[in-house]
């Protein structure tokens, strides 16, 4: 039998009314939702959960203050993990791509919820208040084309790189939705702005370097109960060295390798919780022909979860 | 229970201020000095040619320490306060509290207002403890001191008075006999928060004008208005500030009719919980 990764995703996987379809029908993802909340809102002076399931007037708009979403991501994650693990499932390996390396160390039992949320929120905090603003923005083409149209990317840095033809950009506020995707548009090529308010893994996230660092430096997270992989390095992660998730946030991402490496080894079952499903996706598109890895999705802005749960769990 | 943090502005300052947060803040403390073209730290820490009570250099500065103040706060707990004030000066970094503008645009525009305060010349301001509001606007009235402004309600009986320099000392000898306990002539340079200082208003809603401010995302209260700022009035009431009156008393009161409500003062010193333990308990 395959073994099986749970994969976290981060930043930009979010949308209001994530996870809505399990939050209303599981008990066991309720409880967790309920149990994150009465973390975060009294910090933020706000329920997560009156902000991601109150009806809303435009259900497309994007989902942006980073003291919401940075605790909404990981607490969606761990709230299905939970559903999962109650439904008789254990990873052999867990994931974490940026934020969800946070998610994972939850997972794995080496950090409590209450503190990898309140971490997170003063985290956002500090994002908020001291961060350079930005975007980030998905290109669908080889990122050589950075080097083909280098005057396009002068004030961009290439942030991720998820599969053939995709790739992700950070750049300084206004860069992006005023220069690069209209000339990527002149230039025929598809791009997407992705629904966040800092260039993150990128050299604009050094100006937090310092604070950020103190505030991961009071964790002292347990060891992992089950192994951790991380997209920032490709490698496990034991959890020691708290400062390694500062290093999640701030460096570029090569998550095809990832895949690939993974690939070279064995087949797997890679199982996406995060909300919208885009590693399943960025997995898809990295796995050789005939491979017999199966990238799997639960969450998506589509809802239909239940139905997607019990196709994994049977 | 509701958590107001407040911000206090000029007659705070003093020498040392900040000492722990700079090391702990490179990036913005590099940023402020490349905006101010100094450094804030030696400023605050050391004052080297004694400029930190001196209003182009106290505002930056004391804005510099209650935004650093408060972003180590914040950040320490990740805890918000449900609301937030400041005094003059002190209303900028309850507005960077409020995620208005961020921090190097907020030491752009403090510096703008401390140059422009700081460029007004031939006023003064008293600081009348021991009369109340109504006695001190008797006390202008029929003794015909017409050109003296109230520049801050700071308490029930905490009164700050601008006007010209020639006519300040009738205006403290009028006090004096009125009943008040103390009139102290304050060490600024103009008469702030007064009709003198017209011009310094005016240049400053320009450049106001082209700067891009957010909503706020934690509610704020306005100096002038002694109301929560309303994005589209944020402009126009911090150009209005300089010529009008701090209404603190009643920006407290505002405050002190939150359920269960607790205050931290953000910044340099404890005159604004002074303040408050005033205007609590007037007796």
């Amino acid at each position: 039998m395959k073994k099986t990764i749970w994969m976290f995703s981060g930043q930009g996987s979010q949308y209001y009314g994530m996870g809505r379809d399990l939050y209303e029908h599981e008990p066991v993802f309720r409880d967790a939702m309920k149990e994150g909340d009465a973390v975060v809102a009294p910090l933020i002076n706000r329920s997560l959960l009156e902000i991601l399931y109150a009806p809303r007037a435009n259900r497309f708009e994007p989902f942006l203050p980073i003291m919401q979403t940075h605790p909404a991501i990981m607490l969606v994650e761990v709230a299905l993990a939970r559903l999962l693990t109650h439904r008789g499932m254990r990873p052999d390996f867990l994931l974490g791509y940026s934020l969800g390396e946070y998610t994972a160390l939850v997972v794995s039992g080496a950090l409590t919820l209450e503190e990898a949320l309140t971490t997170l929120v003063r985290q956002a905090a500090l994002l908020e208040y001291a961060a350079p603003r930005g975007a980030m923005a998905a290109i669908l083409e080889d990122p050589e084309i950075t080097r083909r149209w280098p005057e396009l990317f002068a004030e961009c840095e290439v942030a991720g790189v998820h599969f053939n033809r995709n790739f992700v950009v950070s750049a300084p506020e206004g860069v992006i939705a005023e220069r690069l995707l209209p000339g990527l548009r002149e230039r025929g090529i598809s791009a997407m702005e992705l629904p966040v308010l800092f260039p993150f893994h990128s050299r604009w996230m050094d100006a937090i370097a310092t604070p950020a660092n103190a505030i991961l430096s009071a964790l002292t997270p347990k060891p992992p109960a089950i192994p951790i992989l991380s997209a920032a390095t490709g490698t496990l992660w034991d959890g020691r060295n708290p400062g390694h998730l500062w290093e999640a946030t701030r460096c570029r991402i090569d998550f095809g390798a990832v895949v690939t490496a993974l690939e070279a080894r064995e087949s797997w079952r890679y199982i996406d919780l995060g909300p919208s499903g885009s590693m399943a996706t960025a997995v898809k598109y990295n796995l050789r022909e005939g491979s017999a890895s199966e990238p799997l999705t639960i969450m998506t802005p589509y809802g239909n979860e239940r139905k997607h749960l019990a196709r994994i769990t049977g | 229970m509701t958590r107001i943090d407040l911000f206090p502005g000029q007659g705070s300052q003093k020498a040392g201020m900040g000492e722990e947060l700079f090391p702990l803040y490179p990036r913005q403390v590099a940023l402020a000095d490349e905006i101010l073209g100094y450094s804030i730290e030696e400023l605050c820490l050391r004052d080297p040619d004694g400029q930190l009570n001196r209003t182009l250099y106290t505002q930056p500065a004391l804005f510099v320490v209650s935004a650093l103040k408060f972003l180590h706060r914040v950040t320490g707990s990740g805890c918000l306060p449900h609301f937030v004030a400041g005094h003059s000066l002190g209303e900028y970094s309850a507005l960077f509290a409020a995620g208005v503008f961020d921090f190097g645009t907020g030491v752009r525009i403090v510096r703008q207002r401390a140059t422009l305060m700081a460029q007004a010349q031939g006023g003064g301001m008293l600081a009348v403890i021991g009369l109340k509001e109504a006695e001190i606007r008797r006390v202008l009235e029929e003794g015909h001191h017409a050109g003296i402004d109230i520049a801050n309600l700071n308490a029930p009986t905490q009164t700050v008075v601008s006007g010209p320099v020639d006519d300040l000392p009738a205006a403290q000898a009028a006090f004096e006999a009125a009943g008040a306990q103390m009139v102290v002539r304050l060490p600024v340079s103009a008469a702030f928060h007064s009709r003198y200082m017209a011009e310094a208003e005016a240049a400053f809603a320009r450049f106001l004008e082209p700067i891009a401010l957010r909503p706020p995302s934690i509610p704020v209260l306005s100096n002038v208005s002694a109301r929560l700022h309303e994005p589209a009035e944020i402009k126009s009431l911090l150009a209005r500030q300089i010529t009008h009156p701090v209404r603190w008393t009643e920006c407290m009161r505002w405050l002190l009719a939150r359920p269960e409500p607790e205050f931290t003062e953000v910044g340099p010193g404890n005159v604004l919980t002074g303040l408050l333990r005033r205007i609590r308990n007037p007796s």
